[in-house]
């Protein structure tokens, strides 16, 4: 043994000590309750993405692969070893970007966690209540690792928050799902610092294929990977947070280590993290939920409508002014939805109807403004939209608080709206609504492979 | 829509991955290239013994998968990308494998498993596996340099695995026949998934130093291939533009470096061998100590004292410590009671408790002495036996054999890795081994390596 190998910080010693409780850890019931929500919204969003390119792709790419029949990949029947399900749901899941996003942590934890968790705990043969109590830490664990690297600084250097986060939650879930103890713990998160990754060159990938890659898919696949070695026996470093060429001093210039376990079973992750209302693009939430009161409030059609104004941050607008990807281009949906009266998951992918006539005259009545007087955060991507009618109206509605943020939260009854919408089409109505039920009483669930029939298409 | 603009050294980087398998090689690029096989190939079989190796064949095992490329030293056949991870694990499983001074990475044992893994998978032939392997070592030390080796590995990060998994990657992604749009995106996939950190200089096991040296990168650099191969799309210039992957990651950037004297300069040509099979610092030492008893034929109890002056850096970790295969002291009393040093008597820590073993040992001392360093030979060190009948024989070693300036034989290599396989794979199977590689051109499919590579699965380490 060299000298200082067994040194092991406060830090690491009580997150350790943490995530090696998390499974016998009883949750308040608003938490279980939140959990039940992301857990849902990530499954409908890896079903929805098994049908876009991202997650046709993945499934393609494991069916090839084989492997021990562990776990399955969400809207196909293949049943395969945990890492490569992790992998393929991991892809599908941020397939697009109707998964959930926590602000402050700059990580879209659902996409990552969700699938090594149940991976991981189909291998493991876990009941349902492990496998929430899984999701729940791994988005604890995830978002404080951020936290704790400073995201703005994090980020600045064009490091991907995203990747390290994704890759720090999926693996606590799984490694509590393996049942590992405090000193195995304080290995995974070793090899977790081992393999988290990401540069944020992604936000150029124009198929989303690199970016459902990294947030999510070898996210997930690195987790549940490492997790099963060090289950297997791998053995690493004590403290990769503190000590010699540590974790914070290789990533981040103004580390937070307090942030770590800062508030740990006391302030839970999942409760912040914001549940997307449109499965479309962050800064187009706002935009549409003040669309959406306007056409209901004052009940407009395209034909009562002569010109609308967009109002969003400069940052937001130069991510969404006619982007390459329909459910990114906020011209687009905007016109979509006045033109359509609403928007659901499939019209907001639909490519085709970026040139449908009925929308393409609608869209050029939509204009887009960058407005500096809007906050630039991300914690609270506000919009202004203002109508002008054809009789000479002028409509305004300011969105503050988007709707599924944690100044706003959806409530059970949306979050199910969106998972039918998301889900119905490939699982059929009843599956949807057993899967629904199923997800919303997982604490009966005794062994969560019950998911497992209820995750395939209804016509395969 | 996609941008066209591509910078410079992306475009000729990415154009020259594509080329790489028909372009032919100088024929000492080729024969160097068959010596870093073959001596790869040995420390991944003679690390499925080891710890990390058989940690890591053991996992692969419970993972299952298509049957596409084998776990050397067992009968495991698995997916590529589960191989790689294995075979890479078990490459570095210790410290017997090559190792790029100016990139600071172990090219070898990240980049060999990968291009064996998917060389396999698609059964390419041995010319084919050479020349991905050779791209390996081109690719993965130039990314290491464009990061600027100093100021990365001065931010407490990883060389080795950064640089394995570019190498890695881009070895893979020439054998699935990538073309320059998709290789560009290999290259971002690579960035994407390129990790690690240097606390592995604590890691008392070498298991997590395993996986972060070659087993990560190798597995890595397979995904990341394979994936691209089926159809993903990514970035087109990670190197380059807004939020690029150097910027990401080093304080100074040098992306010229990407691609300075592709096909002029082959990195393979810069890789040091070891001729022993234990840790770096102690390569010269034993050197000295074997010239001094070449010279003079020497007992144990000839021995009165032996005096091992050496630079400073790495003596620390050599002085006395717990593993066999890095205690100087340990291994000097090893040779001279054996007359030669093996992998296995290097590797055997119940010879640590042999009294005769430990009284010689006490007897050897070691000198940090700064100004036996010098840039030209950063590792010049003294060895001196004083014997019990008052004679002082010196040597000094200015240059580590299997280093650039003082390269190994062919038959050199051919005997370390007939040392490190034999006992596993029988002395036949180690024949066969050392004269597929020779003649690696003749090999129709590096499938057949195969069944050279397999032995019995090891239930328990030995």
């Amino acid at each position: 043994m060299t000298k200082g190998a067994s040194a092991i910080g406060p830090e690491m010693r009580k997150l350790s000590a943490y995530m090696a409780g998390a499974l016998g850890r009883r949750l308040p019931a608003t938490v279980v309750e939140k959990a039940k929500h992301h857990i849902l919204d990530t499954l409908a969003a890896m079903v929805s993405g098994s049908r876009l390119r991202p997650g046709k792709g993945a499934l393609k790419y494991v069916m090839t692969l084989g492997g021990t029949r562990e776990a399955c990949v969400v809207g196909s029947t293949l049943v395969t070893n945990a890492p490569n399900a992790a992998l393929a749901n991991g892809i599908a899941a941020h397939a697009d970007e109707t998964d959930d996003s926590h602000a402050a942590a700059f990580v879209h934890p659902g996409s990552a966690i969700v699938p090594a968790a149940l991976a991981a705990a189909e291998k493991a043969g876990a009941d349902g209540q492990g496998f929430l109590r899984a999701v729940v830490l791994g988005y604890d664990v995830g978002c404080r690792l951020t936290r704790a690297l400073d995201v703005k600084a994090f980020s600045r250097t064009s490091r991907s928050t995203h990747g390290f986060g994704g890759t720090f939650g999926a693996g606590a879930a799984a490694g509590a799902l393996f049942g590992l103890k405090a000193p195995s713990m304080r290995h995974l998160l070793s090899y977790l610092a081992q393999s988290a990754a990401g540069c944020r060159a992604q936000t150029r990938d124009p198929d989303h294929m690199e970016k459902g890659y990294d947030f999510a898919g070898r996210s997930a696949h690195l987790g549940v990977l490492t997790a099963g070695m060090v289950a297997s026996g791998f053995t690493g470093v004590d403290d990769v947070f503190t000590g010699r060429n540590n974790f914070f001093e290789a990533y981040s210039p103004d580390p937070h280590l307090d942030a770590l376990i800062d508030g740990l079973g006391r302030r839970f992750e999942i409760v912040e993290t914001a549940i997307k209302k449109w499965s479309v693009g962050s800064s187009i939430q706002a935009p549409l939920d003040s669309l959406a009161y306007l056409l209901e409030t004052y009940d407009l059609t395209a034909d009562d409508i002569s010109e609308v104004n967009v109002h969003i941050t400069p940052g937001s607008a130069k991510t969404v002014d006619n982007a390459d990807l329909a459910d990114i281009n906020v011209h687009h949906l905007v016109a979509l939805m006045i033109a359509d009266g609403g928007v659901t998951f499939a019209s907001c992918h639909d490519w085709r109807r970026v040139r449908d006539p009925k929308v393409k005259a609608v869209r050029k009545r939509v204009r887009l403004v960058p407005d500096p007087s809007l906050p630039d955060s991300r914690d609270a991507r506000q919009a202004i939209v203002l109508i002008a009618t054809r009789d000479g109206r002028r409509l305004s509605r300011r969105t503050d608080a988007v709707r599924g943020t944690p100044a706003n939260p959806a409530s059970r009854a949306e979050v199910t709206a969106k998972a039918r919408d998301l889900m119905g089409g490939i699982l059929g109505a009843r599956r949807t609504d057993r899967l629904i039920d199923t997800v919303l009483s997982i604490e009966t669930v005794g062994d969560i492979r019950r998911l497992r029939p209820l995750l395939r298409p209804a016509t395969p | 829509m996609r941008s066209p603009k591509i910078s410079r050294p992306t475009r000729a980087l990415s154009e020259y991955m594509a080329m790489a398998l028909r372009r032919r090689l100088p024929a000492p690029v080729v024969e160097k290239a068959k010596h870093h096989i073959l001596d790869t190939l040995a420390a991944a079989v003679s690390g499925t013994r080891l710890l990390p190796g058989h940690q890591a064949l053991r996992y692969v095992g419970g993972l299952g998968g298509v049957r596409e490329a084998g776990v050397v030293g067992t009968r495991i056949v698995t997916t590529a990308a589960n191989a790689a991870l294995a075979n890479g694990m078990a490459a570095h499983a210790d410290e017997t494998d090559d190792s790029h001074f100016s990139s600071h990475i172990h090219p070898g044992a990240a980049i060999v498993p990968a291009a064996l893994a998917v060389g396999e998978k698609i059964g390419c032939s041995g010319t084919a596996f050479l020349r991905a392997v050779v791209l390996g070592y081109d690719v993965g030390c130039r990314s290491t340099k464009a990061l600027d080796v100093h100021a990365f590995s001065a931010a407490a990060r990883s060389t080795h695995s950064f640089g394995g998994t570019f190498g890695a990657g881009a070895a893979a992604g020439a054998l699935l026949g990538l073309d320059a749009v998709q290789s560009r995106h290999l290259l971002s996939y690579c960035a994407q998934t390129a990790s690690g950190v240097g606390c592995t200089v604590r890691d008392t096991e070498h298991v997590e130093k395993a996986f972060v040296f070659s087993g990560r990168p190798a597995h890595s650099g397979v995904l990341a291939a394979t994936v691209v191969a089926s159809g993903f799309t990514g970035v087109d210039d990670v190197f380059d533009g807004d939020r690029n992957f150097l910027q990401a990651y080093s304080p100074k950037q040098h992306p010229e470096a990407l691609a300075d004297g592709l096909g002029t300069y082959h990195e393979i040509m810069g890789t040091n061998l070891k001729k022993w099979s234990v840790g770096s610092p102690i390569q010269a030492a034993l050197d000295g100590l074997q010239a001094v008893m070449t010279d003079h034929p020497i007992k144990p109890s000839d021995v009165r004292s032996i005096q091992v002056r050496m630079p400073p850096r790495g003596t620390r970790v050599v002085d006395n410590p717990a593993m066999p295969d890095i205690n100087l002291q340990h291994l000097f009393a090893v040779m001279l009671t054996d007359g030669t040093l093996t992998f296995a008597s290097a590797h055997d820590a119940s010879r640590m408790r042999d009294p005769k073993l430990r009284s010689l040992a006490r007897r050897v001392g070691i000198v940090a002495e700064e100004k036996l360093y010098a840039p030209a030979h950063p590792r010049r060190t003294i060895v001196t036996v004083t014997t019990v009948d008052g004679r002082v024989l010196s040597r000094t070693t200015d240059f580590v054999r299997g280093a650039l300036k003082n390269p190994m034989s062919r038959d050199e290599v051919a005997a370390k890795a007939r040392d490190l396989v034999a006992g596993i794979l029988g002395k036949r199977q180690a024949d066969r081994l050392v004269e597929a590689i020779w003649t690696i051109e003749k090999v129709n499919s590096v499938r057949r390596l195969r069944s050279i590579l397999a032995a019995a699965t090891p239930r328990r380490l030995s």
